[in-house]
């Protein structure tokens, strides 16, 4: 479990700038950062491979991004800060993990769980297969570019990585994309089963 | 890697790599998620009085 939320457990209070209540600041955390989540959860998803722990990473991402609400800047871009609280919340979970002793298992990526079958069931099969299969390190590169649509600065400013690294991290999950999607396509998703 | 061969790469990622991607963008979220986010924020602003 990612969060350090629990129901029951309240989180710290927000100071607010004086203009704004604690109840006019939660009211546009609903309306700003609410409709991202269909977004961050196919992130969480593709990312972690597993329903669950997405719904952690969300959920943690959420309770972090509340917490420092009075911080983000009214009218900046919102998804950018939310996918950044997203992808340090990920971070953090790795490095606990490789210190834990399940890292054998994240290191080496075992066999993703299937995927939500409201993804699977649009007929992506195939492309969420390979695109679980690619290292961590890329696909999230990948992900942020060619399915959340980041542009490279942004990307460099979600992961904390030099423009150059994200360029190359793009290039090399393309490419093993592509290699794993393509004998994927060509029997229908059997070469994965095999 | 040859002229042709960067061709015939460029054309499966534009007609059928990218195209999917990008229809994977966004995945509804259970129920259950969107309840335990709302009774945080819930939380929070209860806690402020």
């Amino acid at each position: 479990m990612l969060g350090t939320f629990r129901p029951g457990l309240e989180p710290t209070p927000l100071a607010f700038p004086d203009a704004e209540t604690s109840q006019e600041a939660s009211a546009r955390f609903e309306r700003e950062a609410l409709p991202q989540m269909k977004s961050l959860y196919a992130t969480a998803c593709r990312t972690t491979r597993n329903a669950a722990d997405a719904e952690d990473l969300v959920q943690e991402t959420y309770y972090r991004a509340f917490r420092a609400f009075d911080g983000y800047t009214p009218g900046t871009n919102i998804r950018a800060w939310l996918f950044t609280i997203l992808y340090r919340v990920r971070a953090d979970a790795y490095r606990k993990a490789r210190r834990s002793p399940q890292t054998v298992e994240l290191r080496y990526e075992g066999p993703a769980q299937d995927a939500p079958q409201d993804a699977l069931a649009r007929g992506q099969e195939d492309i969420v297969r390979a695109l679980e299969r690619v290292p961590e390190t890329f696909r999230t590169a990948v992900i942020l570019r060619d399915v959340q649509d980041f542009s490279y600065e942004e990307i460099a400013r979600i992961t904390d990585t030099p423009v150059g690294t994200v360029m190359s991290r793009i290039h090399r999950g393309r490419t093993r994309l592509r290699l794993l999607f393509e004998p994927l396509r060509r029997t229908g998703g059997e070469a994965h089963r095999a | 890697m040859d002229r042709e061969a960067r061709r015939r790469n460029k054309d499966v990622w534009d007609r059928a790599i990218a195209p999917r991607l990008r229809a994977v963008r966004e995945l509804e979220p259970p129920p259950r998620l969107r309840e335990r986010i709302a009774r945080m924020i819930a939380a929070g602003v209860s806690a402020q009085h």
